[in-house]
């Protein structure tokens, strides 16, 4: 393990100092780093958005029910100037929160897409650039509602995974100007759609990233797709098994450690019914070789023979 | 038109040990293990709760030894590791602490 992401838990924190303190007295040189997920940064930020848009609204329909209360008035021919001047200060309340929300949309926009890969043209993100950015966007990111995003945001392990991809990046291909066109040609072959686009450049764009590549280009191009497509910003596949874990929680009365080993192994060992990594089951997508795959055969197996089954191709690795 | 035989399964106490062990490890109680045999089994002829409980928990030891030579072999392959933490012990703090994904 070179890498975790997590949030921002001190257990976890504590517990993968350990593991690196672990390492240096065995004078084991494997870099650990730690990142913080984007995940939990996203989901509290869409909170307080949230709440921020609530709050408009309401201003918004107080506004619509003082014209209502001016209109009334008028219709009963009694003198409206009190409860226009309150309308004319509801709204201008109203405009003032509409304002202010979009502002914090747009702020906190800019912050997540500075833990994006790449910037809107297809170049590379790195970390000094996405830390100014993340800076720039929290001057309009205050008060405290905004303050454990901001903690988040703040917190270098926000922006970690771009070092570390620019180090593996260098590593699978030194040669700058390669680096960039093979990262920008998978760029553009994994990028969402947003939208219609000017033509022209379209065909130019498809004609690079579509363009047959030579046996050098081609490896290089799988070298910086292996970084770029194992780079991890968010723990979203543990959310997922925690969420499945919740649910089992609530079926049984304790959990103890072997409860949790059985669990363990049914699910690494558990063939996927549908997604990307649909007809595989997780040992298998990491790499494992094992004489077989079916849960309940591999819980019948001796442990000892299994060890020497694997012992020979963690030689290999 | 197939006999009746040929679609029953046959429910030994070593392919009831199996069933009940893939349910728990799927996530289903010890009770509704016992509730399912209850129904594919004839009257009396079903595990008792106590034994289902025992089946799996020797099961659930197994894994464990089986797990230790996977988990070293796993280890070797792992780059990157996402991590969280949740509680399985006492009276379920996580409910209230640990957010839902």
């Amino acid at each position: 393990m070179e890498f975790a992401v997590s949030d921002a838990a001190k257990g976890i924190a504590s517990g993968l100092a350990g593991v690196a303190r672990q390492r240096r007295a065995a004078d084991d040189a494997t870099p650990l780093a730690q990142g913080l997920d984007l995940f939990h940064t996203a989901h509290e930020a869409t909170g307080v958005l949230s709440r921020a848009w609530r709050g408009a609204e309401a201003a918004w329909a107080k506004a619509e029910a003082s014209d209502v209360r001016v209109a009334t008035s008028k219709r009963q021919g009694l003198d409206a100037r009190g409860v226009a001047k309150a309308a004319a200060a509801a709204w201008r309340r109203a405009v003032r929160a509409l304002e202010d929300v979009e502002g914090q949309e747009m702020a906190w926009r800019r912050a997540r897409a500075a833990l994006d890969l790449f910037d809107a043209e297809g170049g590379l993100n790195d970390r000094s650039r996405a830390e100014a950015e993340i800076a720039a966007a929290l001057a309009n990111l205050v008060g405290p509602e905004w303050k454990t995003v901001g903690n988040f945001l703040r917190d270098r392990r926000s922006t970690a995974f771009l070092g570390r991809m620019h180090e593996q990046l260098e590593e699978a291909e030194p040669r700058e100007e390669w680096r960039l066109a093979m990262a920008w040609r998978w760029w553009g072959r994994h990028r969402r759609s947003t939208g219609p686009a000017d033509p022209r450049l379209e065909l130019i764009e498809a004609v690079a990233w579509g363009r047959p590549l030579g046996q050098a280009e081609d490896e290089s191009y799988a070298r910086v797709s292996a970084v770029l497509a194992g780079t991890v910003r968010a723990s979203s596949a543990v959310e997922g098994m925690n969420s499945v874990l919740r649910k089992q929680q609530s079926n049984h009365k304790r959990m103890t450690q072997e409860m949790l080993d059985l669990k363990r192994l049914y699910w690494n060992s558990h063939r996927l019914k549908a997604g990307k990594r649909k007809d595989s089951c997780p040992y298998q997508h990491l790499g494992l070789r094992l004489p077989s795959f079916d849960f309940w055969e591999l819980l019948q197996t001796d442990p000892g023979q299994l060890t020497q089954d694997l012992s020979g191709q963690k030689d290999a690795v | 038109m197939s006999r009746p035989s040929e679609l029953s399964v046959v429910c030994d106490p070593a392919k009831l040990r199996r069933v009940a062990t893939v349910a728990f490890a799927a996530g289903v109680s010890l009770r509704q293990i016992e509730d399912v045999f209850e129904v594919l089994l004839p009257a009396g002829r079903g595990p008792d709760h106590s034994t289902i409980g025992r089946w799996v928990k020797d099961e659930a030891v197994k894994a464990g030894q089986v797990l230790v030579p996977l988990d070293d072999a796993c280890a070797k392959t792992v780059l990157n590791l996402a991590l969280d933490e949740i509680f399985s012990e006492g009276t379920r703090p996580w409910s209230g602490s640990s957010r839902r994904a």
